[in-house]
């Protein structure tokens, strides 16, 4: 089990809203990072909430300036369309990249990323909803529906091959009143070989417990509750130490 | 204070190691930048497919380079992909040669309840060696993990430690001669990753 420290970037500050609304500048990214990094966090996962061209400069900027003081896994996302996004990423000092749009609209960039950079390297963000009871995709922040159905596309990504799979659930998202259970549930019935990470709705550490008794093995990505110091790291990590034992 | 040139053959994030080694030696450079031959320790780093990264050592003067260090016994490290390379021949996308610095195969972790890749922060237990006795400090410490393929060694002698992962005994670190395999990625571990960095540049 990973415990990954998300930081939604907008310009030069580490963002976070409800539902992708109403967002409030928390930090600087850097700050923040340095500071998560210090207490003990697994991974870290930017993800750019503006994604324009530029917005992707000033990123991989940041990037660097983390990786030079940081010795974690960093993921980036937001705006990654291109294999030469990719490779720019990485040569920021970022492990892996984080795709969501991109690959909506073309799976074929999957597929070539994973010949180019491996499939370790490559996550697929998926951004779910649920409508009258199917789960749909959306792209750009929750923004915009696409046609596709969660389950389709979990198939999908991973007969391509990816390395990791983040699934973000948009009626959860900073809302910190707990994970998506309801979503959760219905992802333990599909059938996955890739790691996966959640994203959404954890506030308190009992949200946590929950989730180990779901799925013990995979990741979760945590925004506001490390953002306004509801959780912290080590009370995670005593967690797990305790789970580990009795098992 | 040693001289350090990582091996940068376009695979993967290699910012990172560079900045790593930086907090260890103030003579830390890419080979490209390095074309005199001068170091005391080479990194090949690495992430990315087997048969690719063999392709691109084997095209261009990149194995000549290895092999020249290899022969005057300068440590070479390779991490990650850049262990698997050390090996005789990879199953990544079909057959591909490696270094054959240590005689073995790399091909999928053989995983039946685990997923691929192994992710994480795994404990890794490492096995009595003489010669790498200053490295048992680190037995039973995490060390950051990010791989779906494994190394098969013929010689176990040439295993200094593994994990333990879905019943699969995975060699995390190989040595023979002058080369040294890390499975993990010491430059991704945290303060325990660069110490662990530190003692095998300062203590080899």
């Amino acid at each position: 089990m990973r415990t990954i420290a998300r930081l939604d970037i907008k310009n030069d500050f580490v963002i976070k809203g409800i539902n992708f609304e109403g967002l409030r500048k928390i930090g600087k990214p850097v700050e923040l990072s340095a500071k998560y990094y210090a207490e003990g966090v697994d991974e870290l996962l930017l993800m750019d909430s503006v994604a324009t061209l530029y917005s992707r400069e000033n990123l991989f900027d940041i990037i660097k300036k983390i990786t030079e003081n940081i010795f974690i896994p960093v993921c980036v996302g937001g705006g990654i369309r291109s294999l030469k996004d990719i490779e720019m990423a990485l040569n920021s000092g970022a492990d892996k990249v984080a795709i969501n749009s991109a690959i909506v609209n073309d799976i074929s960039l999957l597929e070539s990323a994973r010949k180019n950079f491996g499939a370790s390297n490559l996550v697929v963000s998926i951004e779910v909803k649920k409508n009258s009871n199917n789960w749909e995709i959306y792209v750009n922040n929750g923004r915009d529906k696409t046609e596709k159905s969660l389950l389709d596309w979990m198939n999908q990504i991973q007969e391509v091959g990816c390395g990791e799979i983040l699934i973000t659930s948009i009626d959860s998202d900073g809302t910190k009143k707990g994970l998506n259970i309801d979503l959760l549930s219905y992802v333990k019935n599909i059938k996955t070989s890739v790691p996966l990470i959640f994203s959404g709705g954890i506030g308190r550490i009992e949200h946590i417990s929950e989730f180990i008794k779901i799925f013990p093995n995979e990741a979760l990505a945590i925004g506001s509750a490390f953002h306004y110091d509801l959780i912290q790291i080590k009370e995670i990590k005593k967690l797990y130490d305790e789970k580990n034992n009795n098992s | 204070m040693k001289k350090i040139t990582i091996l940068d053959y376009g695979l993967g994030n290699i910012r990172s190691l560079k900045n790593s080694l930086k907090l260890i030696s103030n003579n830390v450079s890419y080979f490209s930048d390095n074309k005199k031959n001068n170091f005391d320790i080479l990194f090949i780093p690495g992430v990315g497919s087997f048969s690719k990264a063999s392709e691109i050592l084997f095209q261009k003067d990149y194995s000549n380079l290895i092999f020249e260090t290899k022969k005057k016994d300068i440590l070479i490290v390779g991490i990650c992909l850049g262990m698997h390379l050390l090996l005789t021949k990879g199953f990544e996308d079909g057959e591909s040669r490696g270094l054959d610095f240590i005689k073995g195969y790399v091909d999928k972790i053989p995983v039946k309840n685990q997923k691929i890749p192994n992710i994480g922060w795994r404990k890794v237990s490492f096995i009595d060696n003489k010669q790498f006795n200053f490295l048992k400090k680190f037995n039973n410490s995490k060390f950051y993990f990010v791989h779906s393929y494994m190394s098969n060694l013929e010689n176990k002698k040439n295993i200094i430690s593994h994990i333990n992962y879905d019943n699969i005994k995975v060699p995390t670190i190989i040595h023979e001669k002058n080369v040294l395999g890390i499975q993990f990625h010491p430059e991704k571990s945290g303060e325990n990753g660069i110490e662990f960095l530190k003692e095998i540049i300062n203590k080899y």
